[in-house]
């Protein structure tokens, strides 16, 4: 997923601000992701380049920011509404299929037989509910307050978007708590994988016959695109990594002024996040530990009491979504640890502090 | 008058004319129209007519990371580009004849 958050961090002035509302109203109207992610992409290229040549932002977007993104984000190709229809089952029929495959490591925890396991329906279709009535209400927002409002920052529409899911979820409990939709557990995973995996597999297939490639980009655009992504992300994290540690370096400081000690100095503020880089390896190895020990342990155990077919269902499926959260967290250790080396290298090479690179980034920013 | 109607008629062809000069950008083709004269031209309009022409296999695109680091897509002209160009250069020449002899009274 494009990191357009990263993106736009790496704008300054007019342009940051213009490029955040653009990808607020992509993100909150539905626009197709594909289409989306081409004209953020092109979008960032076009206000790079403008940018470093000082040119306004209303020469590229116009004066009416609202009538730019509505033109900007328009499909120009034909669009058949059954075959949106059905991608949106199939896009539910997934997620049925994942909230059913953890809905089973739940029951075999509780010792449920397979043929015995239930879902009940009711959460999912809440959650169904609560989404179309976000949708509307987002696009709402986005017309009279968007780019109507330049005081209310976009990250406020995110908030207010969790926010919301949050709320309505425990609303939808409250009253709904004691309804339930019980349906055998085992069928439902079966029907909803298989509709949603023919779906995806069919368009993959016609996908390569129109293209030649299953894939929606090339081998090159991938590889492109993952650099890319790379070190937008990286550039984004240095920022953040050097805001964080200017704000860290001033609070240990006023600290030891505080309690009368002796001037807590960059050199000793520069060695302690040194040493925090050294030991990521071992923070790493005990997380991978903790949750090699949360698959193995419960799947030997349903093994030795008999359930095999439990214990291997558990193994598989707990162990599918441990591995990839392991992945996420050793992927963020190791680039806070880059991003933080990159920052005191950066500063040594200036010969200053963390607090005043910190400084010249924001300046650079405003302007 | 909105001369919006106007502008779409020709503008497809004068991008089209920019791409034809060799590989080009978005952003460079916005500068060079409004070099000569095309000032309201935004990336709003510019972005549709070159996803029409790449769709209608006047103009290639290929992706290549920029100098300044994002991904940037270049536009080349195709054959049937080429084709298209001077079918419309042909076109404005002798719409152009006959709408200043109507407006301005030139003589024939």
């Amino acid at each position: 997923m494009l990191d357009t958050l990263a993106m736009g961090n790496m704008l300054s002035g007019e342009y940051k601000e213009a490029f955040q509302k653009i990808d607020l109203y992509g993100s909150m109207n539905n626009v197709n992701v594909d289409v989306y992610e081409d004209r953020m992409l092109n979008l960032y290229d076009m206000f790079t380049a403008a940018q470093s040549e000082e040119k306004p932002v209303d020469k590229i977007i116009g004066k009416d920011i609202e009538a730019f993104c509505q033109d900007y984000f328009k499909v120009y190709e034909k669009s058949y509404p059954i075959k949106k229809v059905i991608g949106r089952i199939a896009y539910l029929s997934m997620i049925m299929f994942i909230f059913s495959a953890i809905e089973i490591l739940w029951q075999i925890d509780e010792g449920i037989k397979l043929n015995d396991m239930k879902v009940d329906i009711i959460p999912f279709l809440v959650g169904c509910g609560v989404g179309t009535i976000l949708l509307v209400l987002c696009k709402l927002a986005t017309k009279n307050l968007i780019f109507k409002n330049n005081k209310i920052k976009p990250m406020f529409y995110y908030i207010f978007i969790l926010l919301f899911i949050i709320i309505g979820i425990v609303i939808a409990n409250k009253f709904l708590g004691d309804y339930a939709v019980d349906l055998p557990l085992l069928p439902v995973l079966i029907v909803s994988g298989v509709f949603s995996f023919v779906y995806y597999g069919v368009t993959a297939i016609v996908r390569y016959k129109k293209t030649g490639t299953i894939s929606k980009m090339t081998k090159a655009d991938k590889a492109e695109r993952k650099e890319f992504d790379k070190e937008i992300e990286f550039q984004s994290g240095v920022k953040e990594s050097a805001q964080i540690m200017a704000k860290r370096f001033e609070k240990l400081r006023k600290k030891n002024e505080k309690k009368g000690k002796p001037e807590y100095t960059y050199k000793e503020f520069t060695k302690v996040i040194v040493d925090e880089a050294k030991y990521t390896g071992v923070y790493n190895l005990i997380m991978i530990l903790i949750f090699v020990t949360a698959t193995v342990v419960p799947a030997v155990k349903s093994c030795l009491a008999g359930e095999y077919v439990e214990g291997g269902l558990y193994a598989g499926i707990f162990g599918t979504l441990m591995f990839f959260v392991a992945r996420l967290m050793v992927k963020s250790l190791n680039e806070v640890k880059r991003e933080n080396l990159h920052v005191l290298k950066e500063c040594e090479e200036q010969g200053i502090d963390v607090i005043e690179y910190n400084k010249r980034i924001n300046e650079s920013d405003e302007n | 008058m909105d001369d919006t109607q106007l502008m779409k008629g020709i503008l497809e062809g004068c991008v089209l004319s920019v791409i034809a000069r060799g590989e080009t950008y978005g952003y460079e083709i916005l500068t060079e129209m409004e070099a000569v004269g095309f000032d309201d031209l935004g990336e709003g309009t510019l972005y549709p007519v070159l996803t029409r022409l790449d769709k209608n296999g006047f103009i290639s695109c290929r992706k290549a990371k920029s100098p300044l680091g994002p991904i940037r897509k270049y536009y080349t002209i195709t054959d049937t580009g080429k084709e298209r160009l001077e079918g419309f250069k042909e076109n404005y020449r002798k719409i152009s004849e006959s709408t200043n002899r109507v407006l301005f009274g030139e003589e024939k």
